[in-house]
């Protein structure tokens, strides 16, 4: 039996497992492949056999006695679980090596389109009038750009480097999170509660921090996840082009670039895993949004 | 009563939930004499509006029909399927919807509700005969037939009312099924209304079955009232029997929620308690729990079938205790 | 009517500033790019003069901007209004014509994936709707949810692999089979083959265009799958849908008159907001399948540091979102009347 403190937490906890029952599965399962994937990623390192570059398949091959010509790239075996490429390089290694890059630049780039869409979004939201309109019209011009082709002309503007392409990122997802908080702050400016508390003198900061903020967060927290899993793709199609970031780097984006060219020889394995990472990297932070989407905003439930 | 146009027997609809199976009609009996106009009245959420829906076999899922007769005409419905249901509906039975703005389709011009509705049911009928008649029912009605290009939004709740009605009698249907039609309208626009309906009710000979919870709006155009609790009918008589002298305890409370200027109350009467939850009611007697009249038997026994004084009322201080 | 007209009137003038900001902001994006465009199109070792030379005819030896007239952003400004968007520095030709010459490819390979993606889309979308709770039903939204997640351009080359390589059924590059030279009238070799007749060019252009469409569109479909199963779920639960039954209207008529009238509307709204990413998908989709079309000769753009090139393109393309958006808020409000401002 649950007593003490933990009690109130713990039976919360369980109602609303009961309510959203389907929803709590899908955020468990993709918190779950989100886990596993940011541990590999941590302590790649250790999990990975070889180094992300270092020439493993001619050791191998010498080793066989293979011939060369015929036995470049590696496909799966026991040694290389999956595979290596034309370079030699472990694909699995590559791999666990490349989680970090794409999550970092994806992460990053989410914080920063936060830290910059949301006190942009609250204070217009708050202060309105010219601002409001200078601000919205300057946000709605970025929103309905292609953002891909945003992210490519600033990458290019800025030059390849790891923060150089989370910046270009970023700015192309600040006006969702405007979007989001201006609106939610509209809606909260127009409630009884805050204009009971102005009525009673609560200054405007008060009024931010104690009833526009917290009303803004559930929205915020399921916005950065669904935009995180969006940046991830944006990274990996930046890199596909090969933008942004620095070549030798190992990264899913820039090994389907370089993999690209084995599609016609049926090398399989250098494009079908570091592909099949992203999928799951994105669609892991895209259940975890989703889901805490329809538990957050029940209003939006269909019932 | 010999000349029933629809009689209902034994009816039981269920939907079952996530909490619970929810007995939304309870093994209902009742009738409509031809050419009467019969309200069913009751609390919200006491299953009136799913019997009415129920008639036409038009429940929202789950819901579902258990057991129990719809003769309607003598014709069991409850044997019918959809594609002939699809034929009674309109033709025979037709519906006026609480609220005419969300009745209408929002992108569908007026004249086209009704030409559709000819049309699914007239398959030799022109559209200039169609035109000819939808316009001279609409002028009937007091709206201008030159309104029917517009779209639902562009007309008044009024007269948004009365092209539901409109739409409800234009296959001159004998019986119509009025599910609290004048609860979107504002006091002066209701009476109008009201006028409108008993009007066309003499005219036409129609059968109307007015479900409301509205006892002045039954007061007005009823002839018989059945009163609904719980998904059961509890009592059921003329309505001037039923004013002048309520007989089931639920009744009583409800006529005396009326204010009445005639007589110099203090306060209102407000009954005591709420509606039971359906998925879960009381044994026995649905009401007990809220009778001031409460015997030993009420939470043991369900009344039923009680006749006193050649009227109908589910209550065991009018006998039925030993059978 | 007149308030229509006023509407769509607002809406067009309401898009004059939203230019104004696209064009400013993109010409400072490029304008501070680092890389010299004329060393990069002279190569590093040119004379200074030559440089110097090609540097004053751009007009690059301007100020940015300044607040004189003679400048950049003047020449720029009254450059687009003209309809000139500079030339290329790498073909040494119009930007336009470039355009002109690109365009067609995205707008070809843009047209069949959307179109699979709304006709998949709604489908499903439409038949999970129908089917709701069932296996089926769920199968269905997860896929939707996974095609956000998908890589579009990872996609192409898994279909490319196991069509084009292992069954060896589509061709993975290019427009049009090698044999066959298109006659090109508006660029739109599926349109151009059944103008002229010529059905060896018409087969050969939609052969080439079923893998790069259907991976553009299983990406794309996902939304539409959504919003379709939401808005049938929705409308098929509204009062009319039951007063209209409760008349005895026909359950077809009632499904795809009706319901379907009304689920329709938040659908072609949606594929006015899926444009801009259709054309980020379009990029890269054109980059995997080797496709002669506007991504491809933005990226060879950036590549080639050709920026009056690049910034035309973007221009293009954001006037190309713009108009697009316009378009479907006035048909939005042409289909649904209670729109009026």
């Amino acid at each position: 039996m649950v007593s003490g403190f933990l009690s109130k937490p713990f039976r919360f906890f369980i109602s609303m497992s009961k309510e959203h029952k389907g929803e709590w599965y899908i955020i468990v399962a993709g918190a779950l492949i989100l886990f596993v994937i940011i541990f590999s990623s941590v302590f790649a390192g250790i999990i990975a056999p070889y180094g992300p570059v270092t020439d493993v398949a001619s050791p191998y091959i010498k080793e066989h006695n293979l011939d060369l010509r015929a036995a470049t790239p590696l496909p799966p075996n026991e040694t290389f679980i999956m595979g290596t490429n034309d370079l030699g390089f472990d694909v699995f290694s590559r791999i666990l090596f490349g989680s970090r890059t794409v999550l970092l630049v994806s992460i990053a780039a989410s914080i920063f389109s936060a830290l910059m869409g949301i006190p942009i979004g609250l204070l217009s939201g708050f202060y309105g009038g010219k601002v409001d309109r200078t601000l919205s019209l300057l946000m709605d011009s970025i929103y309905s750009f292609p953002g891909l082709i945003l992210a490519i002309a600033l990458a290019a503007m800025l030059g390849p480097g790891v923060t150089n392409i989370s910046v270009a990122i970023a700015v192309i997802y600040v006006p969702t999170y405007f979007r989001i908080v201006r609106g939610q702050v509209l809606s909260v400016k127009e409630e009884l509660y805050v204009e009971a508390a102005r009525s009673i003198g609560a200054g405007p900061m008060t009024i931010m921090t104690k009833y526009v903020f917290p009303n803004v967060i559930a929205s915020v927290v399921v916005i950065f996840s669904l935009n995180v899993a969006d940046a991830i793709l944006t990274e990996a199609g930046l890199s596909f082009l090969g933008l942004g970031l620095p070549p030798d780097l190992p990264d899913w984006g820039i090994d389907l670039a370089k993999g690209k060219k084995f599609v016609p020889s049926g090398y399989w394995w250098i494009i079908t895993f570091p592909g099949l990472m992203i999928m799951l990297v994105a669609l892991s932070f895209t259940m975890i949004g989703e889901g805490l989407n329809e538990v957050l905003n029940p209003r939006l439930k269909e019932k | 009563m010999d000349d029933a146009i629809l009689s209902i027997t034994g009816l039981s609809i269920h939907y079952p939930t996530s909490t619970g199976i929810v007995k939304a009609v309870d093994n209902v009996s009742f009738s409509l004499p031809r050419g009467k106009v019969v309200g069913l009245v009751g609390e919200s959420g006491c299953g009136k509006s799913t019997l009415g829906l129920a008639i036409l076999k038009l429940m929202r899922p789950p819901g579902e029909i258990v057991a129990g007769k719809i003769l309607l005409d003598g014709e069991n419905l409850i044997d019918k399927d959809e594609a002939q249901m699809r034929r009674i509906r309109g033709p025979k039975v037709s519906m006026v919807f609480q609220d005419p703005m969300t009745s209408l389709n929002p992108l569908i011009r007026l004249d086209r509700h009704f030409l559709e509705t000819i049309d699914a049911h007239e398959r030799n009928v022109g559209k200039d005969d169609a035109m000819a008649r939808i316009n001279k029912l609409v002028e009937h009605l007091g709206i201008s037939s030159s309104r029917l290009r517009e779209f639902p939004h562009e007309l008044s709740g009024g007269m948004r009312q009365r092209i539901m009605i409109g739409l409800a009698l234009i296959l001159n249907p004998k019986l119509i099924i009025a599910d609290e039609p004048t609860n979107s309208l504002d006091v002066i626009v209701e009476a109008h209304f009201l006028d409108l309906l008993k009007g066309l009710q003499k005219e036409y000979n129609l059968t109307i079955l007015l479900i409301t919870h509205n006892m002045g709006i039954v007061a007005q155009l009823a002839d018989r009232v059945a009163v609904m609790y719980a998904g059961r009918i509890v009592e059921e008589a003329g309505v001037m029997d039923l004013f002048a002298r309520p007989l089931h305890p639920y009744t009583k409370g409800l006529l005396s929620s009326i204010p009445n200027i005639e007589v110099d109350q203090m306060r209102l009467y407000t009954m005591p308690g709420s509606p039971p939850d359906l998925t879960d009611p009381p044994p026995g007697c649905p009401f007990h729990p809220r009778c001031p009249n409460k015997m030993s038997i009420c939470d043991k026994k369900t009344p039923h079938d009680i006749i006193t004084d050649g009227r109908h009322v589910e209550c065991f201080l009018y006998g039925g205790k030993d059978a | 009517m007149r308030a229509l007209l006023s509407y769509i009137l607002t809406r067009i003038l309401l898009t004059i500033p939203m230019i104004f900001i696209l064009l400013t902001l993109v010409f400072f994006i490029i304008r501070v790019m680092p890389g010299d465009p004329v060393k990069s199109m002279l190569g590093a070792h040119a004379p200074k003069e030559t440089m110097d030379e090609v540097r004053h005819q751009l007009g690059l030896d301007k100020p940015i901007i300044d607040f004189s007239t003679n400048n950049q952003f003047v020449d720029y400004m009254s450059a687009f209004f003209h309809g000139d968007l500079g030339q290329s520095l790498w073909y040494r030709v119009p930007v336009t014509e470039k355009i002109a010459q690109y365009f067609p490819a995205t707008l070809e390979l843009s047209f069949f994936a959307l179109l699979f993606a709304v006709v998949f889309g709604v489908a499903t979308g439409a038949f999970a709707a129908h089917k709701r709770k069932s296996a089926a039903d769920y199968s269905i939204r997860l896929f939707g949810i996974t095609s956000y997640s998908i890589p579009v351009f990872w996609l192409g080359l898994m279909l490319q692999m196991i069509f084009g390589v292992a069954f060896d059924w589509f061709p993975i590059a290019g427009r049009i089979g090698a044999r066959v030279s298109p006659q090109v009238i508006t660029g739109l070799y599926v349109v151009d083959g059944i103008i002229t007749l010529n059905f060896e060019q018409v087969a050969s252009a939609l052969w080439h265009l079923v893998l790069p469409s259907t991976a553009l569109g299983l990406i794309l479909c996902g939304i539409f799958i959504r919003l379709t199963r939401a808005n049938m779920l929705g409308v098929l639960k509204q009062d009319y849908v039951l007063a209209a039954n409760a008349r005895g209207i026909p359950k077809r008529r009632v499904v795809y008159k009706h319901a379907l009238k009304n689920a329709f509307v938040p659908i072609l709204t949606m594929m006015g907001l899926e444009f801009a990413y259709l054309m980020s998908g379009a990029v890269l989709t054109e980059t995997t399948f080797s496709w002669p079309g506007m991504g491809s000769f933005l990226v060879e753009s950036v590549n080639y540091r050709d920026f009056p090139a690049l910034q035309g393109t973007i221009i293009f393309i954001a006037l190309l979102v713009m108009g697009i958006s316009l378009l479907v808020d006035i048909l939005y409000a042409i289909i649904d009347p209670r729109v009026r401002y």
